[in-house]
């Protein structure tokens, strides 16, 4: 798929001639879910696998997903990464069962074909027959039936893996801008404190909005208004690469001014209240510059958070056009100590994740966009106008941009055009 | 306040050698904890821990990855007053209706006023339009103490096996 299919091929019929709207049939279309799938998916897109650091010695393998294909990211006894989708050539069934393990092969248990670390077919039984009886056809080769490879490529330690032979190396894909900042918050060798995990009943495109969306980070989570640790008065910016696909959310150090004006208004906003422990958001900054924290939003479905002692990648695995999962990945660095693992956990815990006092609300969220939309079959559209209607960098956090800069990606990969300027909107 | 205490295997059915009287106490504290819990008086929660006890939401697949991240890390009762005033004042969440049904507990005394209690957790969420549904399975790996004549949990981890927590986690387990 090229993504230059017409938009009529889903039904989908895009409500504005920028992408300040969104049709709600996006969220709610079985049609148009099943064409995700193939058209970003599956197609020219680079998709989070985990962590170099989670398959280190050879034989290492995790079970993960592109989109909603089954993929395993393993390490050979060559010592290269490689993948494969986890679909056994013979008749289909996962060839991995575990989350995670190591082994020399991979046996599928059903008819015992087995595969190496590429997903060539290295063996399987009864090729000959069984005393003359039998056996596959003289013409049956090992190296037609081999796994579906998925290419991997690797920055900083992070995995990538893409089904398309015609997506642009990772880099490129990327864009400098995203490259430079992932060089930034992932500086030294890592490891995985952990994972946290959720099941969500909404469009999985909800959830990545919903990370690039600083117009709710202060009015929903209403803690960190509160106490300081996000406001939409703090100096920040939103910056864009590959035509507004990947966003970079990021805030940067003010002083601990006041609470301004702007939040008086904020039903929300409680001004009397205060932590006993303020641990969890004692940050101890990680770098030499003045960035606070960093969003980072990689399209299709890998959302980053770092800010202080926190490090998190969230991989959005969607399940059905209702339904999807988010699986949070803590991050380390190799060589700290169980005090510093025992603060991020600490932090990450009770901040983030699927019960911190800034995300636990992000769910519910989502959960009733989808509840409200889904009745009508996704009648109506929706308004992404904060900060103006177009999609370029912006040196603040009122805005919507960077979701605009997500649909005009999404627009472009599905092949649903732009609508036609309504009779209110100027020529 | 290790991870060991959580990472050692569930003990295998002891020998009764604790008073009936002293078992059912601990029984009954833990029945009280879940009943705290089912009635929303989230402010006496923190009552049932120790100045610096510990609770934490232990993702099975971080348990047995040995792995140290968890759903909710509280390590004092002042984190723990933190949540209870975020829940009641600040955070927004589903407004559902918990039970927590407790199986039979495995209880070892580790040393004098000092116990070690495992106990299965299931609990169920009903929401506003009375639809109810699991909302996790698990176990409690407990450690009580007897303090000035009461019983106060030391350590609670959850270990949740429900590590794919349906929406969100609000509440404490």
């Amino acid at each position: 798929m090229d993504g230059t299919q017409s938009s009529s091929s889903c039904g989908i019929d895009w409500p504005s001639h920028d992408d300040s709207s969104v049709p709600y049939a996006v969220y709610v279309d079985p049609a148009i879910f099943a064409a995700e799938q193939e058209r970003i998916f599956q197609g020219p897109v680079w998709s989070y696998l985990g962590l170099d650091c989670e398959v280190a010695k050879a034989g290492d393998y995790i079970s993960v997903f592109i989109g909603t294909t089954p993929v395993v990211l393993n390490r050979g006894r060559d010592g290269h990464l490689h993948a494969f989708v986890n679909r056994c050539a013979h008749r289909g069934a996962a060839v991995v069962r575990e989350r995670r393990g190591n082994c020399k092969v991979h046996t599928c248990i059903y008819h015992q074909w087995s595969y190496d670390a590429k997903g060539n077919l290295v063996g399987l039984p009864y090729r000959r027959g069984i005393n003359g009886s039998g056996g596959f056809p003289e013409d049956f080769k090992l190296e037609d039936h081999g796994l579906r490879r998925v290419r991997v490529a690797v920055i900083q330690g992070l995995v990538f893996g893409t089904l398309s032979d015609t997506t642009p190396e990772l880099e490129e894909f990327l864009g400098d801008a995203v490259c430079e900042r992932l060089r930034r918050v992932f500086d030294r060798p890592l490891k995985t404190l952990g994972y946290q995990r959720q099941r969500i009943v909404a469009n999985w495109k909800l959830m990545i909005e919903n990370v690039k969306d600083s117009y709710h980070g202060a009015l929903l989570h209403a803690f960190n208004s509160r106490f300081g640790f996000f406001r939409s008065t703090q100096r920040g910016d939103v910056r864009m690469t590959g035509g507004g696909m990947h966003g970079m959310l990021t805030t940067y150090s003010t002083d601990r001014e006041q609470v301004s004006a702007a939040f008086d208004q904020v039903a929300t906003f409680k001004p009397n209240l205060a932590l006993e422990d303020m641990s969890i958001v004692g940050f101890t900054r990680e770098h030499d510059d003045d960035i606070v924290t960093s969003i980072i939003s990689l399209f299709p479905s890998c959302l980053i958070l770092h800010g202080g002692t926190f490090l998190i990648i969230r991989q959005v695995r969607p399940k059905s056009v209702g339904e999807f999962d988010m699986v949070w990945t803590i991050v380390g660095f190799s060589g700290e100590d169980a005090e510093r693992d025992t603060l991020r956990v600490k932090q990450t815990a009770n901040l983030l994740g699927p019960g911190g006092y800034v995300s636990m609300e992000d769910a519910e969220a989502i959960e009733i966009v989808q509840r409200a939309l889904t009745g009508e079959g996704g009648a109506g559209q929706g308004v992404v106008a904060l900060g103006g209607r177009s999609v370029e960098n912006q040196d603040h956090l009122v805005t919507e941009v960077a979701i605009r800069g997500f649909w005009k990606g999404y627009r472009r990969l599905m092949g649903f055009a732009e609508g036609r300027p309504s009779a209110g909107a100027s020529a | 306040m290790s991870l060991m205490a959580a990472n050692r295997p569930t003990p295998e059915i002891p020998e009764i050698d604790l008073p009936w009287e002293l078992e059912r106490r601990l029984l009954v504290f833990n029945q009280r904890y879940v009943q705290c819990l089912d009635a929303k008086r989230l402010e006496a929660w923190p009552d049932f821990f120790t100045d610096n006890g510990l609770y934490r939401i232990y993702p099975r697949e971080n348990l047995e990855a040995g792995l140290p991240a968890c759903l909710l890390y509280l390590d004092s009762q002042a984190t723990m007053r933190d949540r209870v005033l975020c829940l009641n004042e600040v955070s927004l969440f589903a407004d559902n209706t918990a039970r927590h049904f407790l199986g039979p507990s495995l209880i070892r005394r580790e040393s004098e006023g000092v116990y070690e209690v495992s106990t299965n957790v299931l609990v169920v969420h009903s929401d506003v339009e009375g639809h109810s549904r699991v909302f996790c399975a698990g176990e409690y790996r407990d450690r009580i103490v007897e303090r000035g004549g009461s019983l106060k949990f030391s350590e609670k981890t959850v270990v949740l096996d429900t590590f794919t927590v349906p929406s969100h986690l609000a509440m404490p387990i």
